[in-house]
């Protein structure tokens, strides 16, 4: 049959021609595939971009010092001179919530990567290895889940003090057994397959099973988890700060923001407004770039 | 079956021991001397020391731990640091004001999810079915204690329909259930979603479309009654969370519930009631997930596997690939 020169097939000949090398097709570039043709995704993923870039950048976009106090301007309502206003010290709020995004997106890393070295690690043990391991690893975290995750990082806090070590000891505390859970199950789901048994059977040892063989190809979900857990321990922190038993002031974080101005609601609702806004954005984008990763990484789930 | 239902009540001993053990670790590490603590900074220090031997703090903490144990075993949770009452009194009542909250936030959370994700999953992959996706991943994304705010704001402060704080009136319970309600919706409509969306691609969907039924009578009495099962399984888990939830919004709240409590005892190192308010809602939740798990398997015997045996054994390799 003549081959056919319609429009069409010149222009994907052409775009052919332009490509250097054969395409790519490994599962990573295949998920950010899905993951790019996702519209939500990418603006959460946007957002995220911004948001870090605020966190980098904070001393030259805030206009003010976070902590400057300045008796003559003391809860002022937003202006030219004070975007969010000020509080009842006379700081300005826009800074604080642009120093904010520093703190907490620092914290709510430090966090989940702490979370993910103590329970994941758990859970990828006793994923691995199964039986005994497993079922007593797996015991002593329903232990911990038996205290709703929240109530125990309070308890930690109180023992510990307030700040942010202490703060990022207790999420992770307290949440070591959600990550043992979901960290098993990724590792469980690539456990049975055909190409771990062929490693095992040529003898590849067992560090390097986890290493190279399984983490590789659960990373996937893992990360899923992994943004959706910067979102929970964002909303946390903040909630505990808030009722008092997590950062202390004069720390610019969100929810003592919001601490600071809950006592004037009624006659000054921008003391609590834009830092609450702020919690949400950050969350709802954290949110987003997750759903869209979990499209991406496991279609199935979709 | 009767055999399950005690080896999980037996599973409450070490989550007892555990949740305990957990609590006395952080109590011995905390800073600060209860006893004086309790007598004020006037005290003496001989009151104080008299105050320690009589609270059995100067006994090694193993020694003070079996003891706690041999009392929580007789229904004896310690007293109170602040008010010298048994925990247990203090708190069986507060108790109660919980359980209407959290019951009503279920309920609520529940309602609302299941809606939302029947209709993205009946307009799946449209504008609906996004539109029910941003909306749920809002109210995850918003804390419970900022929804607690504007909702203040617009219905106590600017309207003056509901009260702000206090239960006092009936009113006063809606503004909790529905913050805490709020928080639990996403998670309701993404199982209610997939679950109807698996459903709805089984073989007797097909049929019954085959056989000319209405798409109406497919959805409820087919599809929905079958999908409801995971949604419903995590209910058990939802609970939990509520639970925390509503410690933060009970102090937002001003609600004298078990969440409150825990929280001012915090503040307080009023470690008996802590601990105690821990153990509690350790214990219930324990029962709530066994009750919630035995009677699935009572309304569908083929999740009797399922249940029973997953839940205490770790899955063999075949099952972990299939």
């Amino acid at each position: 049959m003549a081959k056919m020169h319609t429009p069409a097939m010149e222009r994907i000949e052409k775009k052919n021609a332009r490509r250097k090398k054969p395409v790519q097709s490994t599962p990573a570039y295949e998920s950010w595939k899905r993951f790019k043709r996702n519209p939500t995704a990418l603006i959460g993923l946007a957002v995220v971009i911004i948001l870090i870039l605020i966190a980098i950048f904070a001393p030259l976009i805030a206009p003010y010092d976070y902590q400057a106090q300045d008796y003559l301007s003391m809860m002022q309502k937003p202006s030219a001179a004070h975007l969010f206003g000020t509080d009842t010290f006379g700081r300005d709020i826009f800074s604080r919530c642009i120093y904010g995004t520093r703190y907490s997106l620092l914290i709510a890393l430090f966090c989940t990567i702490a979370a993910f070295f103590s329970g994941g690690l758990l859970g990828i043990i006793a994923g691995y290895f199964g039986g005994k391991v497993d079922t007593i690893i797996m015991r002593i975290m329903d232990i911990f889940q038996a205290i709703p995750m929240i109530m125990m990082a309070m308890c930690i806090v109180a023992v510990l003090g307030n700040g942010i070590p202490q703060l990022v000891a207790a999420i992770m505390f307290a949440s070591m057994p959600t990550m043992a859970r979901n960290n098993r199950a990724a590792i469980l789901r690539v456990r049975g397959a055909d190409y771990i048994e062929s490693s095992e059977a040529i003898g590849v040892g067992q560090f390097k099973m986890i290493i190279k063989h399984m983490i590789p190809n659960a990373i996937g979900i893992m990360i899923i988890y992994f943004v959706g857990f910067l979102a929970v321990s964002i909303l946390m922190m903040s909630s505990m700060s808030y009722i008092g038993v997590g950062l202390a002031a004069p720390t610019p974080e969100w929810g003592l923001i919001l601490n600071d101005g809950k006592a004037y609601l009624t006659n000054a609702p921008y003391m609590t407004l834009f830092p609450a806004m702020m919690i949400m954005i950050t969350c709802f984008a954290f949110n987003l770039m997750g759903d869209g990763l979990r499209d991406a990484f496991d279609p199935r789930l979709k | 079956m009767l055999r399950y239902i005690v080896k999980r009540l037996l599973l409450l001993i070490p989550i007892i021991l555990g949740v305990s053990a957990i609590i006395f670790i952080l109590k011995t590490f905390t800073p600060g001397d209860p006893a004086r603590q309790i007598l004020g900074n006037d005290a003496t220090q001989e009151q104080v020391d008299a105050k320690r031997e009589e609270l059995g703090l100067n006994d090694p903490v193993i020694v003070q731990y079996v003891r706690y144990i041999g009392g929580v075993v007789r229904g004896d949770f310690g007293e109170s640091y602040r008010t010298g009452e048994p925990v247990l009194s203090e708190i069986v009542p507060r108790l109660a004001t919980s359980a209407k909250i959290t019951l009503g936030a279920v309920a609520i959370g529940a309602v609302l999810g299941i809606l939302l994700g029947i209709l993205s999953a009946l307009k799946k992959y449209t504008w609906v079915d996004s539109l029910v996706l941003v909306i749920s991943m809002f109210f995850q994304s918003v804390p419970e204690f900022v929804v607690a705010l504007v909702l203040i704001m617009i219905f106590s402060v600017k309207l003056h329909l509901l009260p702000a704080t206090g239960i006092e009136t009936v009113k006063g319970y809606i503004l909790p259930m529905v913050c805490v309600g709020l928080s639990s919706v996403a998670s309701y409509t993404r199982i209610t979603r997939s679950s109807m969306l698996e459903v709805l691609s089984e073989d007797y969907i097909r049929t019954a479309r085959a056989k000319g039924q209405t798409e109406g009578n497919i959805t409820y009495h087919h599809a929905l009654r079958n999908a409801m099962i995971p949604v419903a399984q995590s209910i058990g888990t939802n609970l939990g969370n509520a639970i925390g939830g509503g410690m933060v919004l009970e102090t937002v709240f001003g609600v004298p519930g078990v969440g409150k409590y825990i929280v001012d005892s915090i503040t307080q190192r009023n470690y008996p009631s802590v601990l105690g308010g821990a153990l509690i809602i350790a214990i219930v939740l324990t029962i709530i997930n066994l009750v919630v798990d035995i009677s699935f398997v009572l309304i569908d015997p083929r999740l009797k596997t399922t249940i029973i045996s997953g839940g205490s054994k770790a899955p063999k390799k075949a099952k972990a690939a299939a």
